[in-house]
Formats: C-alpha cells, structure tokens, sequence
C-alpha cells in the first residue's frame, strides 16, 4: 500500500512540470491566472506533505544522528516554502497586466525549475531518512480528521491512477 | 529583442549584425539547457560538453571584443531609470563569466559526484545558522554511503541544469540589454566606418590560427536568408 507521501511526491514533481508546461502556453491557451492557479494548488499540496513528513520519525544511519538529520529536514522544508514564495514574488513583481513577456517568463521558469531540484532532493532525502508512514501514520489516520472538501481537493490534486487507488483506500 | 524563434529581415547598420550573432548564441544555450536536461534521464553528457564548449568559447570571444573595442570608446549614457549603459553592459559580461564558471564546476562534480561536499549534497549553505558546522566532516562517508552513487549522480546532473538554466536567463537578459542600451550608443556614436571596423573585430578572431571560427559557425546555425545578410556584411568588409 502506498503512503501519503509516495502520492503526494509523485504528483508535486508531476505538478510542477505542468506548470512549466503551463507557462510556454500563457498567451496562446492559457492565461497567467491558471499559472498562478496551479502553483497555488502546488504550495497548498507541499504544505499537507510537509506536515506528514515532519510528523514521521527520523530514521538515523551510521553517524548521522537525529538532531543533525531534523536540522537537514528542517532547513530543506523552510528552503522549499522560500522558493515558492520566491515563484509568486516574481509574478507578482514582474508580470504586469497578465501580459507575460519573453524575460519574464525565463525569470519564473529558472525558479519553478530551482524548486523541482529542491523537492527533488528533499523526496530522496525523505525516502532515505523518514521511517515509513505505513507503519506510524496510514493515509486514512491522516485524513480521519480532516474535512470532506479537504479530501476531495487532495484526491484532484492526484495523478489519475493515484486518485483511483486512493479513493479506494479511503472508502 | 530577436527570439530564436524570429527571423532578422535585414541588417540596418553593421552593427545589427548583433541580433544575428545574440540569435544564434541563443541557439546554443537553448541546446544546451536541453541536453542538460536529458541527460537527468539518461546520465550522457557528451554531446552536452561539446555544445557548452562551443558556446562558452563564442561567449568569452564576443564579450572580450565588445569590452575592448565596443562599449570601451563608447561615452557612457545615464539612462532616466538610472541604469548606466556601458558600465552595466560590462557588469553583465562579467556576471555571466563567473556563471559559465560555475556551469563548468557543475560539469565537474557530475564526473565524480561521491566527491561532493556535505554542504553540496545537501545544499546547506547556512550552515552557521543550523549549529552543525562541527558535524559536517563527521558525517561525509556517511551521506555519501546513505544516498548511495546513483542518487548522488542525479544531484549532481539537476544541479548542473539548474546552473546551465541562470546562464542562459542571464545571457537572455543581458542580450536584451545590451540591444536596448548600448547598440543606440553604438549607432549614435559610431560612424558608419567604426561600425564596420567593430563588427569585423566580432566576426573575426585574428588572435586564432582559423580567424574563420565565428562566421564559420554561425553559418551553420543561420538559415539561408540570414546567412546571406551576413554574406554581404562580410563582402562590404572585406572589400
Ligand atoms: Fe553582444
Ligand atoms: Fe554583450
């Protein structure tokens, strides 16, 4: 069975290449308002995996201990949450009127791709030094106590096949 | 600014030979960012480090040329948002140096990415604020072992699209510029003649034993209507 993290990740990496995709097309098919949409959608989504994440023991190997391994995790989340902000400050400071103009669209592209490294990094990071959730915390523990809108927000935010596998958890 | 995607319908001045020479650099990071990319999927840098040669060797010719015999006899210009045409201009040059710089390092972990540092692999660069300075030495053979060569090898490949990418956007950036701010110096201040005389400084490089390299190859990149605007720049050259 897979965990709350193993959807989350797969899908915050998937929604970021979306929002790239999202961005060669504003002026053409898509507006910047659905870029900012889904980024929108992308910061809400990283924040539910950054509360499951810091909510999971921490696995230590050899020399590396708790302490140092919760600083590691730590910093890298605050790194995270500071490029997405760092995403909207630069539409919101260089995009004027909607109208997305070749220089800006490479401003916002180098930071949506400086996020992807980062979340990447931190996904191999977590897989490596984060017991897992199935054990301490299954995705219905984590969903026991949140609303019917927040479920069904999260199980959009999925990829498809992961929607379906998850929905069937849940039922 | 010329997209890589527009086509240059003719050359007003000899110095427009510029939107020709920016257009096809453009090219060469372009390509490179992509086979940056892949190679995360692939691992293959190869064609990447020759692509990356070629266009750091043009950027460094170009940039080196323009500060000596461009924006050097060049008067300097305020502009009303306060940006200083030349200094700025050579600002820029140096700026995206020292990212070429660091593209090139990027390179060289990739080859032997259990040679990166903690702070690389885990990208601390606070370390002063986290309180583990002292760790760090301690914990490398760990981190290296804990992330195992395959996964390190990836970091070491996003790293070095992420720093192919701040080149190409400051290089985008400061092509935009340089068109905007300087070439209306060059064009106000030049005669026709300088222009001429500048440009084959930027088409020609006397200082190596192929002083064809640059027109060389930027006929291989530009499509035949372009290259025959560059044809008869050369031709009023030469002749
Ligand atoms: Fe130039
Ligand atoms: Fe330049």
């Amino acid at each position: 069975m897979k965990s709350a993290l193993e959807y989350l990740g797969k899908s915050l990496t998937n929604s970021l290449s979306y929002s790239s995709e999202v961005l060669f097309e504003v002026g053409e098919t898509k507006s910047m308002s659905s870029f900012e949409l889904e980024m929108t959608s992308w910061a809400m989504a990283f924040y539910v995996f950054s509360e499951i994440e810091l909510s999971l023991p921490i696995l230590t190997k050899d020399d590396l201990d708790e302490d140092f391994l919760l600083k590691v995790s730590e910093f890298n989340n605050e790194q995270l949450m500071e490029v997405t902000q760092s995403v909207f400050d630069t539409v919101n400071e260089e995009v004027s009127q909607g109208v997305l103009i070749p220089r800006v669209r490479g401003h916002i592209l180098r930071t949506v791709s400086l996020l992807n490294l980062k979340l990447q990094n931190h996904l191999d990071f977590v897989e490596k030094f984060r017991a897992s959730p199935e054990s301490e915390n299954s995705i219905q523990d984590y969903f026991k106590n949140e609303s019917e809108e927040f479920k069904e927000w999260m199980i959009r935010f999925l990829e498809e096949e992961d929607q379906k596998d998850l929905m069937n958890q849940l039922d | 600014m010329t997209l890589i995607t527009d086509k240059i319908q003719q050359l007003e001045t000899p110095i427009d030979v510029m939107f020709l020479m920016h257009k096809v650099f453009l090219t060469q990071s372009e390509k490179a960012s992509e086979l940056a990319k892949n190679a995360i999927e692939t691992n293959d840098l190869k064609e990447f480090k020759s692509v990356l040669d070629n266009w750091l060797k043009l950027l460094l010719y170009h940039y080196q040329t323009e500060d000596e015999f461009m924006t050097g006899p060049l008067k300097e210009k305020e502009y009303h948002d306060g940006r200083l045409g030349l200094r700025d201009n050579v600002a820029e040059h140096d700026e995206i140096r020292s990212k070429g710089d660091i593209v090139l390092n990027d390179y060289q972990k990739t080859l032997n990415p259990k040679n990166m540092t903690v702070q690389e692999i885990l990208e601390m660069d606070d370390l002063e604020h986290l309180k583990v300075m002292d760790k760090i030495s301690a914990v490398q053979n760990s981190i290296v072992e804990a992330f195992g060569a395959e996964k390190l090898k990836a970091r070491s490949l996003r790293g070095l699209y992420q720093s192919v990418l701040d080149l190409k956007v400051v290089e985008f950036d400061h092509f935009e510029n340089e068109e905007a701010f300087v070439l209306t110096l060059v064009r106000e201040q030049m005669t026709y003649e300088q222009q001429l005389q500048l440009t084959e400084k930027l088409l020609f490089d006397s200082t190596d034993q192929n002083e064809n390299w640059i027109v060389d190859f930027l006929f291989s990149v530009l499509d035949d209507d372009e290259s025959r605007l560059l044809e008869e720049l050369i031709s009023e050259i030469k002749g």
